[in-house]
């Protein structure tokens, strides 16, 4: 039994080393779990938090960041104008899809493919090929980093799936934190240094549970399969793509063989029929043929995500060359359901315009929880140290450069999308790359600056950059904007709007910062 | 009818807060009553029910009427909170 004293012996002294032992109380161990799952991946976390409550407004974005698409359409059978087209430019292709503008994309689009091979080509109001975009990421850029992080080809989303862990515990064993959660639930404390700041933490932290929970499951459910590969692998030879083919419905495989014979009926017989089982004006999206140039060739309607909160919207199926309606796709089994449901929940297409808003306030709040999060935890550690060491130095720049510099570098790659020529190539790359080198100077800035004054001259910066993005707007076509305003085209001018709102708030913060400042070097 | 529901949560929410004397002592600077604290509970529970009521009643379908409510609630909790906390700190 000596090796068991002796193992003792080593936990104790082990326990004793570490600066914050978790200690056998169960809600000691609940706030050194809380604090330590929050600040470990909190940067990451804040930077997901942004980007994902941003990438609501994903479509709105890219409509301001790609003003030359047309906003108004002419003609009146959309579909039947995309056959044409789509006759004109993809012939022989496998598989057309016509996705039609509506007023939150109002980009008409047609794509085409066969196999691995794709094509798309995008109309402007009438109904021509001729609309010069320029390249951009637009909002889908904000979207796409907060599930890779950018980096989708080295784990990107395995790193952002455990981030989402680290917050499921970090919301769970903060909720154990609250000795008094009912009794402080509308309280915000004056006068006390930090004590505000932790009031505010934990408002936001209980407002946002439900929001939490439902943001950090349905992200974690949306990959699943990638968290949790190994029921999968070991049920099915193939993995993940044969459980999808079980739990994914699908349509009979049509015969490639069938006749050539390119025969596609007029799309009104099909609208009529579709109208009497989806009542109301604009439900279609999306409009796929398989096979067009086949006696076999099949249409799919695809409704828009409105009416439903699943993430798989409802579809229809027809023949091309009679029109009259065929089998429509299974039920999904009730497993994959229910992930369609959390995928539609996290990503939030069936939002209306006052919803999106929540949901945009929502994340916001959740985005200030993380961030004052990591500013209580430094603010707690520096009142009790005489001395500070390196872990301090570098939590305390990490917390400028994830807050601040964030907030710098996107608001640098909305200047890069006005700054640059329209005709530079590679330029939606040339965006991005801003978008990383301006959070990377303010890392840099971070690092070489005094604390307060970093805060205060990133801060600053950001709010003279919004200003300026806003006049740079003007400046360069003052008509967007005029036509905006007459247009009510609100992605365009509310944009512009909050970019004042932001540059002011941004200004307020700036300016509180720098009296601080000016009060600590008095002192 | 949003801001219908908009306006009844926020009574639920007051009410909620005052019945808690911490928070009445704060917006009215003396203690409260029992007698009180059973109106206040019960305004703000049954003003919450309404609320709920209401949201199911709109034409959106139960799902997505159920998230309406819940953010609008969210919202209204940091609303009163900052209302306490202008209270307490007039702007």
């Amino acid at each position: 039994m000596a090796w068991v004293s002796d193992r003792n012996s080593l936990v104790n002294t082990y326990l004793q080393s570490i600066p914050y032992p978790m200690k056998p109380d169960f809600r000691k161990c609940m706030i050194w779990l809380h604090t330590y799952s929050g600040l470990i991946l909190g940067w990451l976390l804040f930077a997901i938090f942004v980007t994902g409550t941003l990438s609501y407004f994903n479509h709105e974005i890219s409509q301001w960041m790609k003003p030359e698409h047309d906003k108004k359409y002419h003609i009146n059978n959309q579909v039947n104008h995309s056959i044409t087209q789509l006759k004109l430019h993809a012939q022989g292709e496998q598989r057309w899809q016509i996705l039609l503008p509506s007023e939150r994309i109002p980009q008409w689009m047609l794509r085409w493919n066969t196999g691995q091979k794709r094509g798309s080509l995008i109309l402007n109001g009438n109904g021509e090929t001729t609309q010069k975009i320029r390249a951009s990421r637009g909002g889908d850029f904000f979207r796409t980093f907060h599930y890779t992080l950018h980096i989708r080809q080295y784990g990107g989303r395995y790193i952002a799936g455990i981030a989402a862990m680290f917050m499921l515990i970090a919301t769970f064993s903060g909720i154990f934190t609250h000795r008094r959660f009912f009794r402080d639930f509308f309280t915000l404390r004056k006068g006390k240094k930090g004590k505000f700041l932790i009031d505010i933490h934990a408002l936001l932290g209980i407002v946002t549970i439900p929001f939490s929970l439902m943001i950090c499951i349905s992200g974690l459910m949306i990959y699943l399969t990638l968290y949790i590969p190994w029921s999968d692998q070991h049920f099915y030879a193939d993995g993940e793509n044969k459980l999808n083919s079980y739990t994914i419905p699908t349509l009979v495989k049509l015969d490639p063989n069938a006749q050539d014979i390119e025969r596609i009926v007029d799309f009104s017989v099909i609208k009529d029929q579709i109208q009497r089982q989806w009542p109301g004006k604009h439900q279609i999206a999306r409009v796929t043929i398989e096979q067009p140039q086949k006696i076999n060739a099949r249409i799919i309607v695809e409704r828009v995500k409105d009416s439903t909160v699943s993430r798989q919207a409802q579809r229809l199926v027809f023949s091309a060359s009679t029109g009259e309606a065929l089998d429509n796709y299974p039920k999904y089994i009730t497993p994959a359901q229910v992930r369609q449901v959390l995928w539609g929940i996290h990503e939030a297409k069936f939002a209306d315009i006052p919803l999106r808003w929540m949901f945009f306030a929502l994340g916001c709040a959740a985005s200030a929880l993380i961030a004052t999060g990591l500013i209580i935890w430094l603010n707690k550690r520096l009142a009790r140290v005489k001395q500070r060491h390196i872990g301090h130095f570098i939590v305390e720049r990490l917390n400028i450069a994830a807050i601040s510099g964030l907030l710098l570098a996107i608001i640098g790659y909305f200047v890069s999308n006005r700054a640059f020529p329209v005709i530079l190539e590679a330029r939606e790359n040339a965006e991005v790359q801003v978008f990383f080198i301006s959070w990377l100077m303010a890392l840099c800035h971070a690092v070489v600056r005094p604390v307060t004054k970093a805060w205060y001259e990133q801060v600053a910066l950001a709010s003279v950059s919004c200003f300026g993005l806003f006049l740079l707007d003007i400046i360069q076509e003052p008509q967007r904007l005029i036509n905006a305003i007459l247009d009510n085209n609100m992605p365009y001018w509310g944009f512009s709007v909050m970019l004042l709102l932001v540059g002011s708030i941004l200004y307020q913060t700036a300016n509180w910062l720098h009296h601080r400042q000016v009060k600590a070097d008095k002192v | 009818m949003m801001l219908s529901i908009l306006l009844s949560q926020l009574i639920a929410t007051l009410c909620l807060s005052l019945s808690m004397d911490k928070h009445y002592k704060l917006a009215f600077n003396q203690p409260k009553s029992l007698r009180l604290t059973r109106l206040f509970t019960g305004i703000g529970w049954l003003m919450l029910l309404l609320s709920l009521i209401a949201t199911m009643g709109t034409s959106y379908i139960g799902a997505i009427a159920l998230v309406y409510w819940l953010g609008m609630l969210s919202i209204n909790i940091v609303g009163v909170a900052f209302l306490y906390y202008v209270k307490i700190r007039p702007l």
